[in-house]
């Protein structure tokens, strides 16, 4: 039934720009702590009044909301099965922090963020669609983590000369006075924790006591996490947080620069209290995968799955293509080992791509960083640690990739200061590239035993056939061209039909599996 | 005193006539033979059919069996010798490192690019691989001489491999373009509010006090040295270059 309007009866929706309870029908307006006092006095129960649980037929999800909030997809699974199943009012948090952004405001942000992304899905363009953002409030937990003793280990140069510098290296007790506040960590085992923390963060002045009308127009999911899950990973996240403050204040104060690994911060998570962030989410599905648009509904920030539109990524191949075709054609005479050498480090860039998104696949088929889906999973804080080095990537590719980087660098350095002919340079990259593709090869085949899809062997198995053709070819270095010309020709081809199953196995790795949550167990 | 002319005039003559063709002035079409893989007559026939390349510049037969290096700078040694920066081509047969090679000199290069060498032994390297080597000096000379006058080259292979290249090059670069602009990056202001971006500064971040700092250690890191000045620059350098192919 929803909320209604203590003046004319109408709906009574929370908006976001006024940031009251705004009547649809007579336009009165009204703060939500005063609406509900008003509804008090009137001795009606503003929770069993107000909210409703739906569920999702298709996905199992449940969420809470009023009436009024049944005008959106499930954004789980980007179905349209919301059902009413009952009454809400159930699992509300402490706190909350109200809407900012408006639902016009989110789809402007969404489009102004994938404005230079290429070849996106055109629903994912489309006006139209990106009316579908669902308004939804997340439950976090806010956790408070006490300080203890903090021993800092810090370096400066006191003296330099064109010689030699003089370091002196320093140990300095710190002082932390009063607890960490509000270290945040999502309440939904079905939120996935990787969108959960790059959404963050949302301004905590904003956080307001918990009024159910708040929640008038939209959704919000209940908390299926126990409150314990993340105590370590909190007291982790506060004291890498006091680190780099006492890193920073030390360095302007003192010119002092911390060594973070010497370092110590005694951190221990005291308790935590319940909030709802407001987040506006929007699903997009094909093929049993979906892929999230979430915007923080408090800051703007965009965090999104990005899949690639694979007929309009072969438009631009053609383009690309047909254009490279005509700059060769004017300037490049090519010879069947440089054909080769170019096949062998095209090879190379593929596997590895592959087999980075492989990886990607692997991780969020089994919820490896999700640590609210597994809380026995101690990777994650494990992890946390080094969790700026497992973003350090270059288009796409990860750290595995360097030692294929170093040996094209190593080999293009030695042929062009001359130390190298061109066939030493074409056969010591005939014998490593095949090394790393093997290497890749078992890696990427051990990752997909755990998860349905076959596209990732499908994509590297080929080209490390071609590769090993291209290999071959170099060392027996036959006279005939011909053979030279045919084994290019067969590999290149193996190799342009093995990049589409390269681009389906980066799509799978952007998306996520469609979720099934019908075993939903509340936590309150 | 006429006699003493005559004599000399003689001698020059014979002197002349029994030179190695390589000592030829500029202008003509030499043959050095030095692997012994054409007769008399085949020599002659090359050069009479030819001869019309001497309009665009020095042509020379070269075939060697004891070359000393590589074949292509042995192809540059015998230019700079022989020419030095005058417009030349030269048409190599190696025997040691079984690879014809095609050299052009100088300002010939424009004509003769590198590309283009590689083009004609591309096209010619099986009849040096059959032991035809006047065949493969014919076909070579003859592709040569169309280039100056302005011809195009066959390039039979080179359209089918810069298509498959362009193709596979062309998937990766608009693979890895696609990749790149799906990075995160920092979104620009809008009409909504955009707040801090670390969780530091959105926590409550409790106040901290410092001790005077303690001296563990003190140690004197020594720089790496580094090199001297840069050096001054050459003098003119000779122009050319060619390519080849094994047979």
């Amino acid at each position: 039934m929803g909320f209604r309007c203590v003046n004319c009866g109408g709906n009574i929706l929370f908006d976001v720009k006024t940031q009251s309870m705004k009547c649809q029908h007579c336009g009165s307006m009204i703060s939500p702590e005063e609406f509900e006092v008003k509804n008090s006095s009137t001795g009606e129960d503003i929770e069993e009044m107000g909210l409703t649980l739906f569920t999702c037929s298709g996905c199992g999800a449940q969420l809470q909301g009023t009436e009024d909030s049944q005008v959106g997809f499930c954004p789980f699974c980007g179905g349209q099965n919301l059902l009413r199943a009952s009454n809400g009012g159930r699992s509300l948090p402490d706190r909350l922090i109200p809407f900012q952004v408006t639902k016009d405001d989110c789809a402007e942000l969404f489009q102004d963020y994938t404005q230079k992304v290429r070849y996106l899905p055109k629903e994912l363009r489309n006006a139209a669609h990106l009316k579908n953002f669902t308004g939804i409030y997340m439950p976090y937990y806010e956790y408070d983590v006490e300080l203890g003793a903090t021993k800092i280990v810090g370096t400066k140069v006191v003296e330099s000369t064109p010689k030699y510098d003089v370091v002196n290296t320093y140990s300095i007790d710190a002082k932390v006075e009063g607890n960490y506040c509000g270290v945040p960590y999502d309440a939904s085992k079905y939120y996935d924790d990787e969108i959960a923390a790059r959404v963050l963060p949302f301004d905590m002045k904003k956080e307001r006591p918990f009024r159910p009308a708040y929640l008038s127009g939209f959704y919000a999911d209940a908390s299926t996490v126990s409150s314990d899950t993340y105590y370590e990973d909190a007291a982790l996240t506060a004291s890498k947080d006091i680190l780099d403050e006492v890193g920073y204040r030390l360095r302007r104060q003192e010119g002092i620069s911390v060594e973070k690994e010497s370092s110590q911060v005694e951190a221990h998570t005291r308790g935590c209290h319940s909030t709802m962030f407001p987040l506006w989410f929007l699903t997009w599905r094909k093929d049993k995968r979906v892929a999230y648009a979430v915007v923080n509904g408090d800051s703007g920030k965009v965090v999104t799955d990005l899949p690639v539109d694979l007929k309009a990524f072969s438009r631009g191949c053609l383009v690309i293509g047909a254009i490279l075709f005509l700059v060769l054609e004017l300037l490049f005479q090519p010879t069947p080992l440089i054909t080769s050498m170019v096949s062998l480090v095209v090879g190379g860039l593929m596997a590895g791509s592959i087999r980075s998104s492989t990886k990607r696949i692997f991780e969020r088929q089994n919820h490896i960083n999700d640590k609210g889906w597994n809380p026995g999973n101690k990777a994650s804080i494990q992890k946390e640690s080094t969790v700026k080095k497992k973003h350090i990537s270059f288009f796409g590719l990860d750290m595995f990739n360097i030692p294929f980087f170093l040996l094209i660098g190593l080999v293009y350095a030695f042929r062009v200061s001359g130390a190298f002919g061109m066939a030493l340079t074409s056969r010591v990259l005939a014998a490593g590239v095949p090394i790393y593709l093997i290497l890749s090869t078992v890696k990427v085949l051990k990752w997909q035993k755990t998860v349905p899809q076959r596209q990732p062997s499908l994509a590297i198995i080929p080209v490390l056939a071609a590769v090993a053709i291209n290999a071959a070819i170099v060392f027996i270095s036959p006279v005939n061209d011909l053979w030279y010309y045919l084994g290019d020709a067969v590999s290149i081809l193996i190799m342009i039909i093995a990049s589409f199953f390269m681009l389906q196995v980066y799509n799978i790795g952007t998306t996520r599996p469609l979720p099934r949550l019908f075993d939903r167990e509340e936590v309150r | 005193m006429k006699k003493k002319i005559l004599t000399l005039l003689t001698a020059l003559f014979i002197l002349f006539t029994l030179l190695p063709v390589s000592c030829l002035a500029a202008g003509r079409l030499s043959v050095d033979d030095g692997a012994d893989l054409l007769s008399a007559s085949e020599e002659a026939q090359l050069i009479e059919n030819y001869s019309p390349i001497t309009e665009y510049m020095d042509a020379a037969f070269v075939s060697t069996s004891h070359p000393s290096g590589s074949t292509s700078s042995f192809a540059e040694r015998y230019a700079i010798e022989h020419y030095g920066n005058n417009p030349a081509v030269i048409f190599l047969i190696d025997m040691r490192n079984r690879e014809i090679y095609i050299y052009a000199n100088g300002a010939a290069l424009k004509t003769i690019s590198r590309a283009d060498a590689r083009a004609i032994t591309d096209n010619i390297y099986k009849s040096a691989t059959a032991g035809k080597y006047y065949e493969c000096a014919d076909r070579a000379f003859s592709q040569i001489l169309a280039k100056c006058q302005g011809a195009r080259l066959a390039r039979p292979v080179k359209h089918i491999t810069n298509a498959l290249i362009a193709a596979l090059v062309g998937i990766l670069i608009n693979y890895l373009l696609t990749v790149y602009s799906r990075r995160p990056r920092a979104q620009r202001r809008t009409k909504a509010v955009v707040s801090t971006s670390v969780t530091r500064e959105m926590a409550k971040m409790p106040g901290i006090a410092f001790a005077m700092p303690i001296i563990l250690s003190s140690a004197k890191h020594y720089k790496s040295s580094g090199s001297g000045g840069s050096g001054g620059g050459g003098g003119g350098g000779h122009s050319g270059g060619g390519g080849g192919h094994g047979f």
